[in-house]
């Protein structure tokens, strides 16, 4: 028997170590640095009563474990077993670059991907070390470079085909960096795939291989026949007899096929409501429209199916949902009327389609109004709100409601009532009104804000060249945000968070007193912003891509809620949440997930649905359209375009000195250190089972 | 099953560890973790677009909007603004106590590697990011850069960071505040390990200056699990002082003060709007990359 580490039996002198502590240094342990003793000082000290000798046992058991244990890092082995010859020049280091996107489900392509880098783990010498990265728009790398090929055969054979786009060129990049940290200096990618061309044409600027590096494509796609996909969809509303309707209209096309006997099906929460002729040449698409239908109200789930099917059957269907009553409700608060709040009014409900439901209420009349029906509230000119409503608003706002405030002639003094100016973004002084005769225009924008970073500079310029002829002083707060002030520096619109709440606060008014804004182009899309960001809404989403990172709170509004409850306070907060996948899979969302990664990875198409305090909600996830193109690009097209460049300029150079990763391929052909280990793990646990029964109420407080 | 985790998406920071280049660990976990938001409505942030603002004697009468000037009888001019969104200032602790490893990374080269990405990750947004090293005095202040070739430097300035002296927020993280005029975001990387009023009171300047802040929290798993065999002396690695204790007595105490601490801190940073993440060295830096874009796109 050889040691390969003989030095390692110097470890073997470790068995002194607990004897000599024991023994000599009785006031003593050993030093260990920590990084802040902050936490550790205040602990009531002991002192550490020396252990002696008397569990003889224990101490054997240490002792044994340990010259075990340093036997067993110095890699025993039998010289007859030994059979690993050196390293050769000959040897290779292979990457396998293995598509799986979803074009790879088309027909038996992916059994053939599969089929095909088998028989190259077969083909390579048993010196050859082999990575097999599995990629699509993401790559995973499944294992170290290693030479044993057993585990590699059932890595590949587990791989399933995903439902993600294709990105060709993040595989190539990936595949060269991991070869250049690989042992052997032949270096080879083996890549496979159908080699889509829309997964090559998201490459664009300079790409480069390493001089070193050869690539071999293996293609495996071939005529398979055509492929029919839903790439479009459009949604509009109209109104029939009085009834808003929702028109649905699909693009379908024929990737390489044509289709004269198909149709189309459109499915309502699982029941065939519609059916339409589709008859499509090749390469040409149909725009398919729809009867207007009027859907139940509350979520309701919509399939459109292409029939018949094809080799890809997963992109014949296009699942989206729709919500009849997500309609944002806004209170307004005026005074005096419906004249002030006119121009508001008419913006809010100006088209069909308004995301807004509007309620106007005068302020003398607000007795019992239950604010938790809406999500914001305008105060719209108005000199004083009564004490109680101020205090309901100051707690609706801190609960997560949205507030605007806009001022006017009815402004009094500086003081719209003292609860509500806690949640104001600024103070305001007795109007001080600036003269009619000068009227100041609006110099600063925060361009880049949610209110308006939907405007383009020519949106800009009508702000800009606004005369607004009176504001009412006000100074913002330290921890408010001035989004547009005018050109003597005067703020216009002012903005802060109070608990989970937003408060705006517009120093001119919102009708004709003051400003002409309302007769601007610029005022409804103004408006609607200023209403959907103090209330933070968030537009409906009908359908996501397979492989979209997305936030919780769009899988279900009740996760969003849960998280604002829970922010800060994960640990404490022991309540887990349950999504149900397309395929019938539960995936848990804890409290702590919540706060820590609010997101949600969507991997297959079909509906997600999710139920929060007894919310249900669901969610529509397709391919991406892009996948369902099976045009192809020729490999040596992709390899031409490549620019060779040295290892010197990747920053890649190696040595020739054996890696790390070479000697743990050459030691896992050991098996004696590993038998040495399970007698130490044998000893350990006896040893813990027994000191667990000597020291049990030992250090009891 | 995790949010959003899947079983082989992020990357593990002790397989970072192997790589030598701190800027190849940022852009291995930058370009990953980008190509993974494919089309998140996060993604997206303008950089060329115009402005206007009043004509200044000296101007070029050329760029002047006459149509903007026929409605409004003022003279206004067509401005196009830089590429730069927002600033960015990283705050990193180099006090000795980050040098405290328990596994194959120590709580400085994680914290540099998230520096790193989150440089890198900014850059690639067109954002101005500065870098702040700090132990008990400012140690290094690189001013907040939006130019091609600054990440350079602040990686340059990571990779020689030496952590020896000890923590102090209060002194260094006062003086800095007041040399922040433009508002924007600031990100402070450390182990907090100093009485959390300090830390509070520091972070509110910041914060109380109109800044969106994020705290990385980060800690070593030993730190957070108290985990250790037998008895010892505990050698404070700031204070080198040193303390005899028997470890399964004092777990539970210590993990509870850890707890307070870290509970004092987070609520206060609630309370302030600060996010808060903890993150152990075992951590995925993806995560922290998460946060920040949450908090970025709250800035916005």
């Amino acid at each position: 028997m050889q040691l390969l580490n003989p030095w390692f039996l110097l470890g073997t002198l470790a068995v002194i170590g607990p004897v000599l502590i024991h023994l000599i240094r009785r006031d003593d342990s050993r030093k260990l640095p920590f990084s802040s003793l902050m936490f550790v000082t205040r602990l009531p000290k002991k002192s550490l009563r020396q252990q002696s000798l008397r569990h003889w046992l224990l101490l054997c058991l240490r002792m044994a474990a340990l010259l075990l244990l340093a036997l067993a890092f110095a890699r025993p082995f039998l010289v007859s077993k030994v059979a690993e010859p050196l390293r050769s020049s000959s040897d290779r280091s292979c990457i396998i670059l293995l598509d799986h996107s979803f074009s790879m489900q088309f027909g038996d392509r992916f059994q053939k991907a599969q089929a095909r880098a088998l028989r190259l783990l077969d083909e390579l010498t048993g010196r050859d070390t082999v990575q097999v990265v599995a990629y699509s728009d993401t790559t995973t790398v499944l294992n170290n470079l290693q030479t044993d090929r057993s585990a590699l055969r059932t890595l590949v054979r587990d791989l399933r085909p995903s439902y993600r786009k294709t990105n060709h060129l993040g595989a190539l990049k990936l595949a060269q960096r991991l070869l250049s940290s690989a042992p052997n200096d032949r270096q080879e990618i083996l890549w496979i795939s159908d080699f889509q061309e829309t997964g090559w044409a998201e490459a664009v600027g300079d790409t480069t291989l390493m001089a070193g590096v050869s690539v071999q494509p293996f293609d495996v796609a071939e005529n398979e026949g055509g492929n029919l996909s839903i790439n479009q969809l459009r949604l509009s509303r109209v109104t029939e007899n009085d009834t808003p309707l929702t028109r649905i209209s699909i693009r379908a096309a024929a990737s390489g096929m044509a289709t004269s006997a198909g149709r189309v099906v459109l499915e309502l929460n699982g029941k065939r409501m519609q059916e339409k002729p589709l008859a499509i040449q090749i390469d040409q698409s149909q725009l398919v429209e729809f009867d207007a239908i009027n859907p139940p109200p509350g979520l309701a789930k919509v399939e459109i199916k292409l029939e018949p099917r094809d080799p890809l059957p997963a992109d014949n269907v296009y699942r989206f949902t729709m919500n009849s009553v997500q309609k944002l409700k806004l209170l307004m608060l005026q005074e005096g009327g419906t004249q002030d709040g006119f121009y508001i009014a008419k913006a809010l409900s100006a088209t069909q389609d308004s995301p807004f439901q509007l309620e106007s209420q005068e302020i003398t009349q607000s007795g019992a109004l239950d604010l938790a029906r809406f999500s914001a509230v305008l105060v719209n000119n108005v000199g004083r709100v009564p004490p109680k409503l101020a205090g309901a608003i100051a707690e609706f706002v801190r609960g997560g409601g949205g507030l605007i405030v806009a001022l006017g002639n009815r402004v009094r003094n500086g003081n719209l009532g003292e609860a509500l100016d806690r949640v104001m973004p600024a103070s305001l002084a007795k109007p001080g009104l600036l003269s009619k005769e000068k009227p100041r225009f609006i110099s600063e924008l925060q361009k880049e804000h949610p209110v308006f970073e939907g405007f383009n500079p020519t949106h800009h310029s009508y702000f800009m060249t606004t005369p607004i002829s009176a504001t009412v002083p006000a100074k913002p707060h330290l921890s408010s945000a001035v989004l547009a002030s005018l050109e003597d520096g005067t703020p216009l619109l002012i903005e802060e968070s109070f608990g989970k709440g937003r408060s705006l606060l517009f120093t001119s008014s919102l009708n004709m007193d003051w400003n002409d804004l309302p007769l601007k182009s610029v005022f409804l899309p103004f408006l609607y912003q200023l209403v959907k960001y103090s209330a933070r809404y968030d537009e409906e989403v009908h359908a996501f891509s397979a492989g979209e990172v997305v936030p919780l709170n769009k899988l279900n509004p009740m996760l969003g809620r849960a998280l604002n409850r829970i922010s800060g306070t994960a640990e404490a907060f022991s309540q887990a949440w349950q999504i149900t996948t397309p395929a019938g899979r539960q995936a848990q969302i804890a409290a702590a997930d919540l706060v820590q990664s609010p997101f949600f990875q969507l991997e297959e198409p079909g509906f997600y649905q999710s139920r929060v305090h007894n919310f249900d909600s669901a969610v529509a996830v397709n391919v991406a359209a892009s996948e369902s193109d099976l045009k192809k690009v020729a490999p040596d097209k992709i390899l031409a375009s490549l620019r060779r460049v040295s290892r010197a300029s990747t920053g890649a150079a190696r040595t020739s000195e054996p890696t790390q990763d070479q000697q743990e391929a050459w030691e896992s052909k050991q098996s004696l250190w590993w038998y040495l280990l399970l007698l130490v793990m044998a000893f350990l646990l006896v040893e813990s089972l027994l000191s667990n029964r000597y020291y049990k109420g030992v250090h009891a407080p | 099953m995790q949010a959003t985790t899947s079983q082989f998406r992020f990357l593990d920071p002790a397989v970072l560890s192997k790589i030598a280049s701190l800027e190849l660990v940022a852009r291995t976990v930058v370009e990953g973790f980008v190509s993974g938001l494919h089309q998140s409505p996060y993604l997206g942030f303008s950089v060329d677009f115009a402005e206007y603002r009043q004509y200044m004697p000296g101007d070029d009468i050329r760029r002047i909007d006459w149509k903007v000037y026929a409605r409004s009888d003022r003279y206004y001019m067509k401005e196009y603004e830089g590429e730069t969104n927002t600033n960015v200032y990283l705050l990193l602790d180099i006090s000795a106590s980050m040098g405290y490893k328990s596994g194959p990374l120590s709580k400085m080269e994680y914290a540099s590697y998230l520096a790193a990405c989150l440089a890198y990750f900014a850059q690639q947004q067109k954002d101005s990011v500065g870098l702040v090293t700090f132990d008990e005095n400012l140690v290094e202040k690189l001013p907040a850069r939006c130019r091609l070739g600054h990440i350079s430097s602040i990686l340059h300035i990571l990779d020689r960071v030496n952590p020896t002296a000890s923590t102090e927020f209060r002194k260094p993280l006062m003086a800095l505040a007041e040399t922040f005029h433009r508002r924007g975001i600031v990100v402070l990387i450390s182990d907090l390990y100093a009485p959390a009023a300090d830390i509070i009171r520091s972070l509110r300047q910041f914060r109380f200056r109109g800044n969106d802040m994020v705290v990385f929290h980060v800690l070593d798993p030993q730190e957070k699990e108290f985990k250790f065999s037998r008895s010892f002396r505990l050698e404070d690695m700031e204070t080198k002082r040193e303390i005899l204790m028997v470890p399964e007595e004092a777990r539970e105490n210590y993990l509870a003060q850890l707890s307070a601490h870290i509970e004092t801190i987070k609520k206060e940073c609630g309370a302030l709007g600060i996010d808060y993440l903890q993150l152990d060295t075992s951590r995925p830096l993806d995560y922290a990359l998460y946060t920040y874009l949450v908090t970025r796109r709250k800035s916005m």
